[in-house]
């Protein structure tokens, strides 16, 4: 197996303050030669200390201080300290929200037991949002988005349990498969409420595109396993286009009955979410043209105990 | 860090080596027999170091990206900036209606005169001046920023003011009085905030011109 040139992110925030690195989405760059000189990811504890909160019950504006604030209560100290200094360091490379929301920071969800959990609680969040208000949602339209919710929740479940097999890759190439699915019903959903002549919720289209983001970093992950790089590259490159045909004509008076500051927090976190998309075929095609084996990454990504961030150096 | 310790790969036992036997192709037991190539891909993109992988990403294309990025930013605080400052000023406007209207004189309540010509003054100085200047602001933002990313580029970025000299003829021939109050305010609201209203057509122009602008940098 090659080695994989992870760095911890301090050792470039520094050229970040002094302007010498650039970022754009999750690539670093060089502000001077414009070479890329790695990408952000998030290792497998990262997951698991942002399920201290419910961000997926969140609205955009209380995300990063909803996860800064985390401490009280029962989680460990371990824990707690791992979330702050993620939450740090996730603010210091100005991509705060990006991290709490459900994008993934890299193109591996690293861990979806965790996953899972946040997709739990988006999936309570939905059913109460609908039923507390008549959003226009007709019956038979209610329960064709618990329908498929259900699905999406199966789906990540078997992504879960699939290490468990023998020889899981069938099992992931068929979870992407099935979210790829999921994912485009749910990007029809948003479409919908975007083009719609009332203004859009913004609760019911933040739980949705959370759910459609979820499903994309979910397919990306299970085709990095199976070491299929180029068409994980290929998928992820849809995603980042979908993304910005879906988003961009979004802006912070869409949505019905919101305040501009808070429309622009969410336009915010859609804007993160669309650059990011775009970072992960870069990442992607980085790992494919080094030939780092897809479930050799991942597995690295899980042993890490120490840094919820990690840099992928390229140069 | 333990970030790269290599997996200690068991071996096989005899039933995973029966699995995998019992799972082959029949037909790589016959003789001359070869794996598809499409099967071997990524096998050969992964094992084989004799030629290097090409790439398939333009790093050039980033800095479109961050380009595009950052117009869009512009047009979102835009978007939300001009909402905002419509919205206190159109609180400030009707503020200023309420109390003129509650110093209207019993005369005055008999012998009524225009609202609009009551409130035009009133309304340059509380809400189309600020509006102007803030809207001056921003273009002037633009500016840089297109100055940065397109240095040679030859755009029109004027926001040309969305009213007439007489904002508030679009009150009609109501007349300043307490009775039309809430019609006043109603009409007012409209003006400023709402559909085809002042900051919805400066909010119209921003949005042209961010797409105008994505437009002009190609790739």
């Amino acid at each position: 197996m090659s080695t994989i040139p992870f760095d911890v992110p301090a050792q470039f925030l520094a050229g970040l303050n002094t302007g010498d690195i650039i970022r754009f989405g999750t690539i670093l760059k060089d502000a001077h030669t414009g070479q890329i000189l790695g990408h952000v990811q998030e290792s497998g504890i990262a997951q698991s200390a942002l399920s201290l909160v419910t961000s997926g019950a969140a609205s955009p504006l209380s995300l990063v201080p909803e996860a800064i604030n985390a401490g009280a209560g029962i989680y460990t100290a371990v824990q707690v300290g791992q979330l702050k200094a993620m939450m740090e360091t996730l603010q210091s490379l100005q991509i705060a929200t990006l991290g709490v929301s459900l994008v993934g920071v890299g193109v591996s969800v690293a861990g979806f037991l965790y996953m899972r959990k946040r997709f739990n609680s988006l999936d309570g969040r939905i059913d109460e949002l609908i039923d507390a208000v008549n959003f226009g949602f007709e019956t038979q339209q209610k329960a064709m988005l618990r329908r498929h919710m259900s699905r999406t929740k199966g789906l990540v479940q078997r992504a879960e349990q699939a290490k468990s097999l023998s020889d899981p890759r069938s099992e992931y190439a068929e979870v992407a498969a099935g979210l790829a699915d999921q994912a485009a019903y749910f990007e029809g959903e948003i479409s919908f409420m975007i083009s719609a002549k009332d203004k859009a919720n913004l609760d019911v289209f933040w739980q949705l595109a959370q759910v459609l983001m979820l499903c994309n970093s979910v397919r990306i992950d299970c085709r990095i396993r199976t070491n299929e790089l180029r068409h994980a590259q290929n998928v992820s490159e849809s995603i980042a286009l979908e993304y910005q045909n879906l988003f961009e004509s979004i802006t912070p008076v869409s949505f019905d009955g919101t305040s501009p500051e808070k429309g622009l927090a969410m336009v915010k976190v859609l804007r993160d979410a669309t650059d990011a998309a775009a970072s992960k075929p870069y990442l992607i095609d980085y790992l494919r043209t080094r030939r780092f084996d897809g479930q050799d990454y991942i597995e690295a990504l899980d042993r890490e105990k120490q840094s919820p961030l990690l840099i992928l150096r390229e140069k | 860090m333990d970030l790269n310790t290599p997996n200690s790969k068991a071996p096989k036992s005899a039933v995973d080596k029966a699995v995998s036997f019992l799972q082959r192709d029949v037909r790589s037991f016959l003789p001359g027999w070869k794996e598809p190539a499409c099967a071997k891909q990524e096998t050969v993109e992964s094992g084989s170091q004799d030629f290097p992988i090409p790439s398939l990403v333009d790093p050039a294309i980033v800095d479109h990206l961050a380009f595009r990025r950052e117009v869009l930013d512009w047009r979102d605080g835009f978007h939300a900036r001009a909402t905002q400052l419509a919205i206190e000023l159109c609180n400030a406007f009707a503020l200023k209606i309420r109390e003129d209207l509650a110093d209207v004189s019993i005369f005055r309540r008999v012998l009524t005169r225009p609202a609009y010509d009551m409130l035009q003054d009133h309304f340059i100085r509380i809400v189309r001046v600020p509006m102007q200047q803030a809207i001056q602001q921003e273009q002037s933002e633009l500016s840089k920023l297109v100055q940065r990313w397109l240095p040679d580029a030859t755009l029109d970025l004027a926001f040309v003011a969305p009213w007439s000299d007489s904002e508030c003829k679009c009150l009609g021939d109501l007349d300043f009085t307490p009775k039309n109050e809430d019609e006043i305010l109603g009409k007012i609201e409209i003006l400023i905030l709402g559909d085809s209203g002042i900051v919805d057509r400066h909010r119209t122009r921003a949005t042209n011109l961010a797409r105008n602008i994505i437009e002009e940098r190609s790739l």
